[in-house]
């Protein structure tokens, strides 16, 4: 069976088993039951890169976004908690 | 082609006749609480519920009241049931009150009338109604108290009484109410309003069973429940079944989490919110009826938009919250709080489970779109120009962007309810607002953007005592606003600013319009839960929330853009930087080529290590 | 001679009605034509002089005393968005104010539209965001300059707007409603630098508390403006040149007409003008015979739509909202929906049950029945199913129906799935029909505090006489009428309507309020009225000016209209205490017993003036009546169903041009007149009335 995850992410079954693949390039991201956003490409940017009104989260938040390590699609963006590691890779 | 028709018992025609009608004496009722309704809650933010129950309780029309009060109100006609069947009993034209969080209410200012439906002395159904009273007889003025560590800090709470006794008012207990109350006159008013509604509905279905038979209606009431049901399991059960999650914070002053993971098995829905925090010595907490509410309400807006609200329609949910945590409370945890906090973040992570499920099926991932954890708002309290006391809300909350869809952008501030005219509100409390526009670069980029929430200004003017006092409510979650949506960017968060000794009198002496808050000057501070002074050339800033994105914003059309850089929207910076498009020019035009070839740069950035 | 002509321009037709001194009335039709409605008008008055026996509409028109015309050009330029490229200049800081609406993204709506979250969009704006400009300026509340206009900016802004190429300029400030000097200050400098350029102010058009409504009101007028004054002074020229003498009187959608140059000034009133002749037209009739307590029905192929008379007075709206947005110019209240002869009946593929509309088969391909390839059942081919409708005399014998094609029809789409014969599936689409437009005119006469019973029903368009009396049954309405002039009743509103002005004045008053500021307000207005009615054409004694003010209890939003007893006599203490019982009366009639809260105080927001040119109406001729059963009008039988039989009954059928003024008829009973059908249902009673009206008497 084959159906969308949400947009530019689908699930289809390749020889009996379930694959969350990118719907854009049909990169293979993983096993459906598995968290595809640790196969992302994750970058961890300062809240004003979604805008200059998001400063009031700088120092709490960070935005992080994850896209196709292949094409490059952007599939998911939010803020996260400022952590030391993870400011550092930003 | 044959059908299997849902209804079996009644013929269709009767069922479509019955059934639309029992809609209409819901709204009937609707309408005479708006009418005579004192409050803005009542005429203005449509916060109230007016509904029909079979006569067990179960919830049989709600008309158009919001779902997640419909729910509650499911719990409240069985409290009532409970407690007086086997006391005082339930005798016709009664009317009870009830208010108590702890029983079925989402906080105490939500005061339900509950009256029984006889025909010809017999127990057929109940109608049931409540409004947000403007005051409660709480700590602040207005019935959200900052300041409440207990529920008993919150104002009345009545876990039943009989209000009116075989149609005859007690005025003792009418006076009784009304006078813990800030604003007698007014919650007076919502009372009566209450009582007239119940009094519709009374008539309306007394003249349904004579014209055709209590039986019929009965049997078609019946039916009207199993309707929704079916129809809802069979849609629940055409979408895959999975697991989905997602965690939101409720902020003020500490911070609480709040987990769902809801898990979709054929045609069930389960919602559980293990792991959520303990309840806070704060009013944030949310009743777990009211937990319950807004997940059937994430539902009732996106699976079930077109299906009659009832009883029928909760049987596919089932809700999971620990006792003691945040999204389900034991007393005395404070709750008067809630609905912007608690409720609003229990609302978020419902709704965005209830989206990532939707996104994985063909058939309803249209009804997709990017979710806003809602907004700060502002009471108002003090002497108004007139000479009176007043506690009143400032409606600005009507001015959220909504999210970004998956085939269009959000709306800009149309959250669907209304705000009042400046002028309405100039004429009767002491304020002069200094701009009230569209947030720029507020929306949530994306494919397709989110709509952009409205920001205001405001000072005092004419106030006889030279100031006014304020209340900070509402959403305090910087984080949650408008969340994006699928690679869709979150849209600016609400918030509240209070700036002090700003130079607004100076500005409009030398006549110039004071909309620039950055050329006034002052101290500016966030405002968290909080009350606070509004004198002069104090400016009280309202930001309402912007819609999140949905999807890339580098798949945005590169003509969307440059129409949103037109219309103020959106910034020629933030064009580049987030949409990849050039615009240049005094008038502005879309430049192609450097378009296609930034976007590709932008793509190969993200890649980069 | 000495005619009163009145032209109704419709969608499909235009109508013309004469009316002679004798009080003879002669009917005229041609199609509309909107690449120039002026043609269709010309067109039908050609044709009503025809129908009189005169040459051409020059010696119509050269021999008329007063010439009353409806058109629907405002609607139609806002519907197709030809109105000119529009600007709007508001208040720095507030020009997001139209765009923002208030949040109200779904006013205007219906319920299934509102409950469908994803899907909702806000209309798409009259004036593009980037057409708006700001400028520093500044009122408060009690119309004090706060800040001054800038002209230096004003103008830049002018300039601005007109470099993009619009055509017509809005101006709405804040507070302008106390204190219009900066938006006649703009108005002077736009006179002085752009002298032909259209433009409207907010004080002027819509002198009423609320910046965004206020804003909408000035944007439609500034958009549909230049249309509707070349369009009347076109068509005023053309009938000056067929000999007219008077100016033309034309409808405004508070059921009053106004000269050309006054309608040329406040464009936005002819809005929605065209129901509102109807409903002037039904009060007219309803003086004729009697009835002050009037729910005019219309029902025509797609829509459904209810307004009110009561007490003689036509109910109105003071906020209406058009095209989504909310506007401040009154109107005459009209509810409607979507429910007609071309409502399509549908089985829900999901639930299997039996749905009737919202969708229309539209007037092509129509219903089934009409054989012009329409395939979907509707309401009307259920109507002749059931017998109701003639197969070989529709619309009096002009049109042939196709019954197999619509057996058929119902057959497949709706009868056998539902595994129930035709004729069960024919009347469950005639009850479901029914009962929906029941349950519309029960919520639309509850919002407005009626009941139902206290209302004789009457029933215009094509459809409404096969359903009324079964709708007007359900709400336990005793009498249901069939205007002979139901087919042009817009046409006979034209004829029968005074010139009216509108004037009224924000003002927020809690009572106890002192007569002296009442007055003063009032004088104000009637100041202004009388210069109006004076320049056209009215002398003191012709003139009739009613006060009213909206009124609420205190801290509610819903207000009631109050008017003051007639006269212009100045308002004393006593008349002020009498207007506060009436409020409390009023209130009490429309919510309940004991629903309003005195204690709360009352406020009055607006004073309303009300000011009518009397005109002459023509006299409408009553017949002498003589009772009879009607035997020279039987026509024949055929077979028609009824739900209190559950079967076919044979059943009488008359030809209404052969009835004469006292006929009595007992149901089941079915009259054809050439425009629609009239059913009579088991144990109604239906007479022809002294103007040739048919009563239908229920359950007698």
């Amino acid at each position: 069976m084959t159906h969308p995850l949400r947009e530019n992410l689908a699930v289809a079954v390749v020889d009996g088993v379930e694959w969350i693949h990118c719907g854009k390039c049909e990169y293979r991201f993983c096993r459906a039951d598995q968290d595809w956003r640790r196969f992302g490409k994750v970058r961890l940017l300062p809240p004003t890169k979604a805008g200059g009104l998001m400063s009031v989260l700088s120092g709490d938040y960070l935005l992080r976004q994850i896209c196709c390590p292949s094409c490059a699609v952007l599939l998911d963006t939010d803020f996260v908690e400022e952590h030391p590691d993870d400011a550092g890779r930003a | 082609m044959a059908v299997n028709p849902i209804v079996s018992s009644v013929d269709p025609i009767t069922f479509e006749i019955l059934s639309h009608r029992l809609y209409q004496i819901a709204k009937e009722m609707g309408t005479a609480l708006e009418r005579v309704g004192g409050t803005v809650n009542t005429t203005q933010m449509h916060d109230y519920m007016a509904s029909l129950y079979l006569a067990n309780g179960d919830v049989l029309s709600a008309g158009d009241s919001m779902g997640w009060h419909v729910a509650c109100a499911g719990f409240a006609v069985k409290r009532i049931i409970e407690r007086f069947e086997n006391s005082s009993g339930i005798n016709p034209d009664d009317i009870f009150l009830l208010n108590d969080p702890y029983l079925a209410a989402i906080h105490q200012s939500d005061v339900y009338m509950i009256s029984p439906i006889h025909f010809r002395g017999k127990l057929m159904g109940w109608s049931a109604t409540f409004v947000h009273v403007m005051d409660i007889g709480a700590m602040s003025p207005g019935g959200n108290s900052p300041g409440a560590t207990e529920i008993c800090h919150e104002g009345i709470r009545i876990p039943g009484i009989k209000l009116v006794d075989r149609g005859e008012l007690r005025k003792d207990l009418f006076d009784a109410f009304i006078n813990m109350t800030r604003q007698p006159v007014m919650v007076g008013l919502d009372l009566k309003c209450e009582i007239a509604a119940n009094n519709v509905a009374k008539s309306r279905m007394q003249a349904l069973f004579e014209q055709f038979g209590p039986e019929l209606v009965t049997a078609v009431s019946q039916e009207m429940l199993h309707y929704s049901e079916t129809i809802l399991r069979k849609r629940i059960a055409e979408i895959p079944d999975g697991t989905w999650s997602d965690s939101g914070s409720i902020q003020a002053g500490d911070t609480w989490k709040v987990y769902v993971t809801l898990n979709k098995k054929d045609d069930r829905l389960f919602f559980d919110f293990t792991g959520s925090s303990p309840q806070a010595k704060k009013g944030i907490n949310l009743p777990y009826h009211a937990t319950f509410g807004a997940c059937y309400e994430a539902i009732l807006c996106t699976l079930a938009y077109d299906l009659p609200k009832n009883h029928g329609a909760l049987k596919a949910i089932e809700v999971v919250a620990p006792p003691g945590t945040v999204v389900n409370p034991t007393p005395p945890a404070p709750v008067s709080l809630n609905t912007t906090s608690g409720g609003a973040t229990v609302k978020f992570v419902a709704n965005s489970a209830i989206m990532q499920m939707l996104a994985t099926s063909e058939k309803w991932r249209g009804e997709v779109m990017a979710l806003n954890a809602g907004h700060r708002l502002a009471r108002h309290a003090g002497v108004n120009q007139h000479g009176k006391y007043y506690v009143s809300t400032l409606s600005e909350g009507a001015l959220d962007g909504t999210g970004g869809r998956s085939y269009k952008d959000g709306d800009d501030t149309g959250r669907g309810l209304s705000c009042h005219n400046i002028e309405w509100l100039e004429a009767n409390f002491p304020l002069l607002y200094l701009f009230r526009r569209n947030t720029k670069g507020g929306a949530g980029a994306g494919k397709f953007r989110g709509g952009t929430g409205g920001e205001s200004a405001l000072t005092v003017h004419d106030a006889p005592e030279g100031k006014i006092k304020g209340v900070a409510l509402g959403v305090a979650g910087l984080r949650n606003s408008g969340q994006g949506m699928f690679g869709g960017y979150p849209g600016a968060p609400s918030l509240l600013m209070l700036t002090e000794g700003a130079r607004v009198e100076e500005t409009i002496a030398e006549n110039n319009s004071p909309d620039q808050l950055a050329e006034l000057g002052g101290t500016s501070k966030l405002l968290p839960y909080c009350e606070f002074d509004i004198g002069k050339n104090d400016v009280l800033y309202m930001r309402m929330s912007s819609g999140g994105g949905y999807g890339d914003p580098l798949e945005r059309e590169p003509e969307r853009v440059l129409n949103d850089v037109e219309a103020g929207i959106v910034s020629h910076e933030e064009a580049r930087e987030i949409y990849g498009v050039v615009i240049d020019g005094a008038v502005p035009t879309l430049d192609v080529a450097a378009t296609q070839k930034l976007r590709a740069d932008l793509k190969r950035e993200r890649l980069r290590a | 001679m000495n005619y009163v002509v009145g032209v109704d321009i419709g969608g499909t037709f235009t109508d013309c009605v004469v009316v002679d001194e004798e009080g003879r009335v002669t009917i005229g039709k041609s199609l509309s034509t909107p690449a120039d409605f002026s043609q269709g008008a010309m067109n039908a008055t050609a044709d009503a002089a025809q129908n009189l026996g005169l040459g051409s509409a020059d010696e119509l028109l050269s021999a008329t005393r007063l010439f009353f015309h409806a058109c629907t050009i405002g609607d139609n330029t806002l519907i197709t968005r030809a109105g000119a490229k529009t600007g709007l200049i508001m208040t720095q800081g507030f020009g997001d104010s139209l765009h923002m609406m208030r949040g109200k993204i779904a006013e205007g709506l219906t319920e299934n539209e509102i409950a469908h979250r994803s899907a909702l969009d806000k209309p798409k704006p009259f004036v593009p965001r980037k057409l708006v400009e700001e400028v520093p300026e500044r009122i408060d509340y009690k119309g004090k300059e706060l800040i001054r206009l800038n002209v230096e900016a004003a103008e830049q802004a002018i300039d601005r707007l007109v470099s993009k190429g619009v055509e017509s300029i809005a101006v709405c400030f804040l507070w302008s409603i106390v204190n219009d000097a900066h938006e006649k200050l703009l108005a002077e400098i736009l006179t002085r630098k752009y002298p032909k350029l259209f433009f409207t102010l907010s004080s002027e058009v819509a002198p009423y508390l609320g910046e965004y409504e206020r804003a909408a009101t000035t944007v439609f007028n500034a958009y549909i403006g230049p249309k509707i004054s070349s369009y009347l002074q076109n068509l005023q020229s053309i009938l000056k040149s067929k000999g007219l003498k008077r100016e033309a009187l034309i409808m405004q959608a508070y059921g009053g007409v106004l000269g050309i140059e006054a309608t040329c000034k406040n464009a936005v009133g002819v809005i929605e003008s065209g129901p509102a002749a109807g409903i002037v037209g039904t009060r007219f009739l309803g003086e004729h015979i009697g009835e002050k307590n009037i729910l005019a029905t219309d029902m025509g192929g797609t829509t459904f739509k209810v307004s009110v008379v009561r007490d003689g007075v036509i109910e109105r709206d003071y906020k209406p909202v058009i095209l989504r947005y909310s506007i401040l110019s009154t109107k005459i209240w009209v509810e409607s929906i979507g429910a007609g002869g071309g409502s399509i009946a549908w089985i829900d593929p999901e639930t299997g049950l039996l749905k009737v509309g919202p969708r229309g088969a539209g007037a092509s391909p129509g219903p089934v029945c009409y054989d012009l390839g329409g395939t979907e059942p509707t309401v009307s081919d259920a109507d002749l199913v059931l017998g109701y409708l003639n197969e070989t005399y529709f619309l009096g014998g002009r049109m042939k129906l196709n019954k197999a094609k619509t057996l058929n029809a119902i057959r497949e789409k709706i009868a056998e799935p539902l595994k129930m014969s035709e004729v069960e599936a024919a009347s469950g689409i005639y009850r479901i029909a029914n009962s929906h437009m029941s349950d519309l005119i029960r919520k639309a006469t509850v919002e407005k505090g009626h009941d139902p019973r206290n209302f004789v029903l009457f029933a215009f368009g094509g459809a409404a006489p096969v359903h009324a009396s079964r709708y007007a049954a359900e709400l336990g309405i005793r009498q249901v009428v069939i205007p002979l002039t139901a087919s042009v009743h817009g046409a006979t509103g034209l004829i029968s309507s005074d010139v009216v002005y509108e004037y009224g004045k924000s003002d927020h008053v809690v009572v106890p309020v002192v007569p002296a500021r009442v007055n003063e307000n009032f004088a104000g207005l009637l100041q202004r009225a009388l210069k109006d009615l004076n320049a056209a054409g009215f002398s003191e004694t012709d003139i009739h000016a009613s006060r009213s003010v909206d009124m609420r209890y205190r801290y509610q939003v819903h207000e009631l209209n109050v008017p003051f007893t007639p006269g212009a006599a100045a308002i004393t203490e006593t008349d002020l205490e009498e207007l506060c019982a009436r409020f409390d009366e009023m209130y009490e009639k429309a919510f309940g017993q004991g629903s309003g809260y005195r204690e709360a105080g009352k406020e009055i927001l607006t004073f309303r003036l009300t000011a009518n040119g009397l005109l002459k109406k023509p006299d409408i001729k009553a017949e002498p009546l003589h009772e009879s059963n009607g035997a020279r009008a039987l026509k024949g039988e055929r077979e028609v169903y009824f739900e209190e039989e559950r079967k076919f009954v044979s059943t009488r059928v008359y030809d209404f041009t052969r009835m004469d003024p006292g006929v009595e008829l007992f149901g089941p009973v079915i009259i054809e007149t050439p425009v629609t059908t009239v059913v009579v249902n088991p144990r109604d009673r239906a007479v022809m009335d002294q103007y040739r009206n048919i009563r239908i008497h229920l359950g007698v």
